[in-house]
């Protein structure tokens, strides 16, 4: 069970880390990070990946590029979707979501455009696209104490396994 | 170091980079998204019908005539109860134009025998309330929605009595000699050839008509009975004379290569029919004709 409890522990660890390591990359590299939060770019992406997008200059988007942009109406929402014409001389793009092929009823120009998709995640996103749903908030608290509770516990119980072993010890090296 | 020390390093370092894991993820900002407002969304039609069946009116008849009649004989008295007017009516539901082509093909002994007819489409414009349908159709594209389209057909029969399309068909074939048979039928030929060889197109709502008027020529009768005698059967009434004539009206899309590959298709024995239509044969039905 120990031995379990070990492995799980350092697997735990190994995967904290890993995400710490990447966030750092990330960031560093300036990129920025989105969750999918729809299917409209299957089979490439699906709802709950997150995407990381590097802005990138205009002159180097070509067709066939995964871009974020924001919509015209510029409230903070975007939109990932494939380039399916550029028009260098005017800076603006067509795109479409790689599910329909249907071309969005919005080009985007250069400045709407945050940068080019560079690499994608599965499932990470959902956190995020959960906690935009109250339930989901509640659940997720609810998760969070038990496993904050359970790990108190098992420290306890550690703990004082760690000091029974200790005297113990001791006991047995008085006799 | 002691381990201790070592050991709440660790911890306080995981949970550290775990709240920040979780943060960052739980912070990020939603993306991708449908627009769905596009002009081209809903443009994606099936042709449903067009790909099973392009024969929408596949009939060989059987004319039976009274008599026959001269047309080039303006004094006789033409379409003496021997004119047989085929009506046959399309309308299109659906929501995309549809071309309408006519091919008649009387059988040969009764071309020999004196069948004539004449054909001609009459358009009908046909105001119908605004539908959902959807807008222009991206070329080559297919949705796998329902069908929509549809093009039913009524068709009515009638024998005409005397001279009721005398005038009308006088006025309508380009005849050189109306004295002569041959250059009435010659006449005939190249009008029907013409109607033939072309379409109707019929857009959503519309109705067109395919009408077709058959008689029985006197002079190839005459010439392939002998006399009048054989009009006549013992009781001296008129015989009747019957002629196999198949007729079949297509529709399919507004393409060339669309009709070219159903008037390819082999002719079905009956008549065809989509689900939701229905064609009204009338029984044969008399002409009132003031005289």
């Amino acid at each position: 069970m120990d031995k379990v409890l070990r492995i799980l522990r350092n697997a735990f660890c190994i995967i904290v880390a890993g995400l710490f390591v990447l966030i750092a990359v990330v960031t560093v590299c300036g990129a920025k990070g989105y969750s999918v939060a729809s299917d409209s770019m299957n089979p490439e992406l699906y709802k709950g990946y997150v995407v990381f997008v590097k802005e990138t200059p205009f002159e180097e988007l070509k067709k066939g590029d995964i871009v974020t942009a924001e919509f015209k109406v510029k409230d903070g929402t975007t939109y990932t979707h494939r380039i399916v014409s550029i028009d260098y001389d005017k800076k603006e793009i067509k795109t479409a979501g790689d599910k329909t092929g249907l071309v969005d009823t919005e080009s985007a120009t250069a400045d709407q455009i945050k940068g080019k998709v560079w690499f994608s995640i599965p499932l990470l996103g959902y956190l995020s696209l959960w906690l935009t749903n109250a339930n989901y908030v509640a659940v997720i608290a609810i998760f969070v104490l038990v496993i904050m509770a359970v790990s108190f516990a098992a420290g306890k119980f550690y703990k004082n396994k760690t000091r029974g072993d200790k005297n113990e010890h001791s006991e047995e090296k008085n006799n | 170091m002691s381990t201790a020390k070592k050991r709440t390093i660790k911890y306080v370092s995981l949970v550290a980079s775990l709240i920040l894991v979780v943060s960052y993820f739980s912070l990020l900002s939603p993306t991708s998204a449908y627009f769905y407002k596009s002009e081209t969304q809903n443009a994606k039609l099936t042709f449903a019908m067009f790909d099973v069946e392009q024969t929408l009116f596949e009939n060989e008849e059987k004319l039976k005539f009274d008599g026959a009649t001269k047309l080039c004989d303006t004094e006789e008295l033409l379409f003496d109860r021997v004119a047989i007017e085929k009506k046959i009516t399309l309308k299109n539901n659906g929501d995309a134009d549809a071309r309408i082509v006519a091919d008649i093909t009387p059988n040969d002994e009764a071309v020999n025998n004196g069948l004539c007819y004449y054909v001609e489409f009459v358009e009908e414009k046909v105001s119908e309330p605004e539908t959902d349908a959807p807008e222009t159709v991206a070329e080559g594209e297919e949705t796998t929605e329902s069908s929509t389209e549809e093009v039913i057909e009524t068709t009515t029969t009638s024998a005409i009595k005397k001279g009721d399309l005398k005038e009308y068909l006088e006025s309508k074939l380009n005849i050189s000699d109306s004295s002569t048979h041959d250059s009435v039928q010659s006449a005939l030929d190249n009008h029907n050839a013409t109607v033939e060889g072309s379409y109707v197109i019929i857009e959503p709502g519309e109705s067109a008509t395919v009408r077709i008027i058959f008689w029985s020529e006197y002079d190839p009768v005459m010439d392939n009975n002998g006399n009048e005698a054989g009009w006549q059967n013992a009781g001296g009434n008129i015989k009747n004379i019957n002629y196999s004539c198949n007729i079949r009206i297509v529709a399919a899309q507004d393409r060339d290569e669309a009709v070219a590959e159903a008037l390819k298709e082999e002719t079905q024995p009956e008549v065809t029919t989509t689900e939701e239509t229905s064609i009204e044969e009338t029984t044969t039905e008399e002409t009132t004709v003031q005289q």
